[in-house]
């Protein structure tokens, strides 16, 4: 029997909790469970069958917490053993059972205990190859379906599916455990959870543990209004919790039979039970829904992309796609890449994330890099310090798979187009990853001058998209905005195929700013035909976020359209467009006269610090400016400082405002095509084991300030990775930082492999819980016990080599 | 209560009290903060409580020489502070995942609001043990049982590693995502797992926390 054939059509019923019960039949507290498939077999065989004389369908394999982490190879019990025995005593009782209906037998997956990157220390693939294991040998074995359980991140749930779609060709059922707030721990919400899923293809979605059936309603009906797949509700009987001073306990299983009753009407598939439940809950609960007939899954038809936190919905408010994360046409952003500047990459996401993008658009395309190691690079990054949806953009096969893969949420993917070669590089990927495709108009003819044209090239897109199984839903098609200058056509024709692709039902996307290439004043054509697209049905613009004339526009339009009530936005707006202008007018007529870039430094005024020094460029060299206002402001402060009359916090809003006029300066070194500043790399790293990363952050932004080339290799790093970043920068200094007592051995580790490959690398340490003695003993050159004595020393050694 | 059950907790972190001082100490300053060092706490303090989601677990546990469950008490400063307790609970907290979010979004470009998220974040974490705390004392109060200070592992010569055997027993992975690393960090950063001793007679505390720790120059001491 396939499960397939009945799940979504008739009610099915999965058992209920496996750990309440083994404790009742004296598991001891620290003991592995699924030891007990082996040395209990007739209590779990037992157990299976009660469930299914309750009138349980899916049986969940003993196996929650089974996997090599848990179960090494060289432990007592062989993680093949225990699994085989699971799936065995699953079966078995299956086969005793006189009471007929259905069953299946579930591989049970529960998270692996430890948090992924960036937030713990387990990385995405070896999550997946953790997984997979797992699931290779439940597919040996013969079971039915695999079930994902109890996840609360979504980032391991899609390694945990990806491990299953790549290993078995079994159904994949997920359920998530939320919290009260109605999303996961790492602060998925329903509609996030259900985008991602449904992107990878998974058969079943739904929620189990956390709580009881009547907290878990307001989710049900979350989930059951987005979702196109099949619902699984597997509810605790109620956890003990402590609340207002006094324990509260289970309820009782006619309480959970009526709230389950109630979960089927709101159109759940698949019912069961979690934590505390007993064979007497799904009794209760399938007797009460006996005869009941569920609700038919339906498409919602939704066209969303997902980050890890939220959706973006196609179709309805039209979504700015920020276009800065794009070296082409930047000469500021190709030297980044080059020089693998991870921060610059972060900072413009960052910025037009606070000037109003929905979604980013990420290309780090450039002929001399690794796109693919690059492409991963960038989007790990980003979605650890933005949650807003990223678009892939690459023409890179392997790039895009790598992002995609690594991508925590359903992602935008740019683009296919009509060519052949095109759409069987990109469909499959979209297929296995999930994604909402921007589809160019072009094919192997070019781009066509009739919107006619371009219309079928959309729909033969279309139709080879469903071929691998991609709704219309999530292709989005470009009609390609070409430059009036050289065709004053152009603009019609693409208008024209948006228009009738919107009246097809079609998602539509535009390039915006390319249809004023080559004219001067581009913002005012821009705005204007952005505005007139707009009114054509555009469902996304690609812009930059930054142009006020754009914002105007779409503001505007907001407006005027209705998608925006009281036109609340349009006025908050509004007010803060002005109240810039207002400033900036203040700005250029008071200047009082301590109005100094010195003082604006020191007092950390960020904005004034900027515009101060774009001010001075004007008639003052950089370097002048660099050594007459920054360098000193950075010294009052320091000192300040270190004789503990400026504390930390000053001394980092100082730094941050330092950093300002810093960039104020570059800009004009790198307009006029001048040499950069720098005084010598430094090499800085949090050591192997240790994910926090504050005190080195705060390391960085300084020596940054003092103009050194830090070369940042972030958290978590090995000793061998610090040894090759200090040999390729021939960096004279190595600061590293640990945090605790149990990474100080790595620290020392790290310290002695460069003291013998690089004896005249100078290494710096300092942590929260260093001393100079350990420093000594580990026999690193430096202690510091704060981030200015590592600025005093990085200077000291820049004395020493003499660079500059 | 019952013994070896594991009880969620959960609390609105509106609710909780933060002590501006203690955001200030968390942050490497002493004294009058200036203007915008209070200005950048003010601005970041609401957005703290709202991605913080306080959430726990614990367990009542009998403590039997020294001996809990499986796991051997060797702790001299942890032995002295359970003297003459004959049960314990065991616990483990967190302000969730989403503030690590919020730090790691401004650690690269901002680190001055980073360093502010997270002494925020880290001034929260403690009133929430506290106030859990708080809570427990009153419910044993009523049977005529005291609480002893909580206890950490890392305080003193109360090894890390116990942090396993805790983490395990409230079953804090399941119950609110609370992770530990290779090297016995724990995951998501805010969050604290500890013991706090029940006796039948008010003690006068041993000291803890900064007190009780040997590393006298920290630029955090008390």
């Amino acid at each position: 029997m396939n499960i397939m054939n009945s799940l979504g059509k008739k009610l099915l019923f999965f058992d209920g909790g496996m750990g309440t019960l083994l404790q009742k039949k004296g598991l001891k507290a620290g003991e592995l469970p699924e030891t007990w498939n082996i040395t209990h077999k007739d209590e779990i065989t037992g157990i299976h069958l009660e469930y299914l004389n309750s009138g349980a369908n899916i049986l969940k394999t003993n196996t929650f917490g089974a996997n090599l982490l848990k179960f090494p190879k060289e432990g007592e019990y062989s993680l093949e053993k225990v699994v085989s025995a699971a799936i065995e005593n699953a079966k078995e009782a299956i086969a005793s059972c006189s009471c007929g209906g259905e069953h299946y037998v579930a591989l049970d997956i529960g998270p692996c205990g430890k948090l992924l990157k960036p937030l713990g220390d387990l990385d995405f693939e070896d999550a997946v190859e953790l997984f997979a294991e797992t699931v290779r040998i439940g597919a040996r074995c013969g079971v039915d379906l695999v079930l994902i359980e109890t996840m609360n991140d979504l980032y391991e749930t899609k390694a945990a599916v990806l491990a299953a779609k790549e290993n078995c060709d079994l159904p994949v059922f997920v359920t998530n455990a939320y919290d009260t707030t109605q999303k996961l721990m790492t602060g998925a919400s329903p509609e996030a959870v259900c985008a991602c899923m449904e992107g990878l293809r998974v058969d079943a979605i739904g929620l189990n543990c956390s709580f009881g059936p009547r907290e878990m309603m307001p989710v049900v009906e979350r989930l059951c209004a987005v979702s196109s797949l099949p619902i699984i509700v597997n509810p605790n009987a109620g956890l003990p919790v402590f609340e207002n001073g006094e324990t509260k306990y289970d309820i009782s299983k006619d309480e959970f039979a009526e709230m389950m009753a109630k979960i089927a009407k709101y159109g759940a598939h698949v019912l069961g039970g979690c934590c505390g439940t007993t064979p007497e809950y799904i009794r209760a609960t399938a007797q009460k829904l006996r005869g009941f007939s569920v609700k038919p899954v339906e498409d919602k038809n939704l066209s969303v992309i997902s980050s890890y936190t939220h959706t973006v919905e196609f179709g309805k408010k039209p979504v700015i796609i920020g276009e800065r994360i794009n070296p082409t046409g930047k000469k500021a952003f190709k030297e980044a890449l080059r020089a693998h500047d991870i921060d610059y990459i972060l900072n413009v996401g960052i910025k037009q994330e606070e000037a109003g993008a929905d979604v980013l658009d990420v290309n780090v395309g450039l002929p001399e890099i690794d796109e693919a190691a690059m492409m991963a690079e960038a989007v790990c990054a980003l979605q650890a310090v933005t949650d807003l949806p990223l678009q892939i953009d690459t023409s890179d096969e392997a790039a895009m798979e790598k992002a995609l893969r690594l991508y925590n949420g359903k992602a935008m993917v740019n683009s296919v187009n009509g060519k052949a070669e095109s759409m069987e590089k990109v469909f499959p990927l979209v297929q296995k990853y999930g994604g909402l495709v921007v589809a160019l108009t072009l094919d192997e003819n070019g781009i066509p001058q009739s919107y006619e044209e371009r219309v079928k090239i959309a729909e033969r897109i279309y139709a080879k998209a469903a071929e691998y199984g991609i709704a219309k839903k999530d292709i989005i098609v470009d009609t390609l905005a070409m430059t009036i200058s050289t065709d004053s056509s152009s603009a019609r024709c693409t208008l024209d195929a948006l228009g009738a692709i919107h009246d097809r039902g079609g998602l539509t996307s535009l390039g915006v700013s390319n249809i004023s290439f080559g004219l001067p004043s581009r913002e005012f054509i821009n705005s204007g035909f952005f505005t007139m697209a707009l009114t054509r049905g555009l469902s996304a613009a690609i812009i930059n976020p930054h142009s006020v004339e754009m914002m105007k526009a779409y503001k505007s339009y907001l407006a005027l359209a209705g998608y925006d009530e009281n036109c609340s936005e349009y006025i908050s707006f509004a007010q803060t467009v002005t109240a810039s202008e207002q400033i900036k007018a203040a700005e250029t007529t008071k200047a009082p006269s301590d109005d100094t870039l010195k003082n604006a430094i020191i007092k950390g005024l960020k904005d004034r610090a900027y515009s101060k020094a774009k001010e001075l460029t004007q008639s003052t060299s950089a370097l002048d400016i660099i050594n007459n206002e920054i360098v000193p402001a950075l010294d009052t402060v320091g000192r300040g400082f270190e004789e503990k009359t400026v504390f930390l916090p000053q001394l980092l809003i100082s730094a941050e405002a330092a950093k300002a006029a810093f960039d104020a300066v570059k800009e004009k070194i790198s307009a006029s095509g001048g040499e950069k500043v720098k005084k010598c790399p430094v090499v800085i790293a949090t050591v192997k084991g240790d994910i926090h990363d504050i005190g080195k952050n705060i390391v960085k932004a300084l020596l940054d300030n003092y103009g050194f080339e830090v070369i940042d290799l972030g958290k978590d790093v090995s000793p061998e990775a610090v040894l090759e970043a200090a040999k390729k920068s021939k960096a004279p200094l190595v600061g590293l930082s640990a945090l605790m007592t149990t990474t100080v051995s790595a620290m020392a580790e790290t310290v002695k492999l460069i003291k013998k490959e690089l004896p005249c690398t100078k290494v710096v340490v300092g942590g929260a819980v260093l001393t100079k003695e350990y420093a000594d003993s580990m026999g690193a050159d430096k202690y510091a016990k704060d981030a200015m004595e590592t600025v005093r020393y990085a200077e000291s050694i820049q004395t020493k080599t003499g660079q500059l | 209560m019952n013994f070896d059950v594991v009880y969620s907790h959960s609390q609105n972190a509106a609710d909780l009290n933060i002590d501006q001082k203690e955001i200030l100490r968390y942050m490497g300053h002493r004294g009058e903060a200036s203007m915008e060092t209070d200005m950048l706490i003010y601005s970041l303090m609401e957005e703290v409580r709202q991605k913080a989601m306080p959430r726990g677990a614990f367990v009542l546990k009998k403590l039997e020489r020294l001996r809990i469950g499986n796991m051997n008490i060797a702790s001299k400063n942890l032995a002295k502070n359970l003297d003459g307790c004959e049960m314990v609970i065991l616990f483990a907290i967190t302000c969730g995942a989403q503030v690590d979010r919020l730090i790691a979004s401004k650690s690269s470009t901002e680190p001055s609001k980073a360093l502010a998220i997270s002494a925020i974040a880290t001034t929260l974490c403690e009133a929430y043990a506290d106030s859990l705390c708080g809570e427990l004392k009153a419910y044993f109060a009523k049977q005529g049982l005291y609480l002893r200070p909580r206890f950490s592992p890392g305080y003193g010569d109360f090894a890390l590693e116990f942090q396993k055997d805790i983490v395990t027993m409230t079953e804090a992975s399941k119950r609110c995502s609370i992770t530990l690393t290779d090297s016995l960090m724990l995951v998501p950063s805010k969050s604290v797992t500890g013991i706090i001793g029940i006796g039948k007679e008010m003690t006068h505390c041993p000291p803890s926390g900064c007190e009780a720790c040997s590393k006298t120059d920290c630029r955090y001491r008390r």
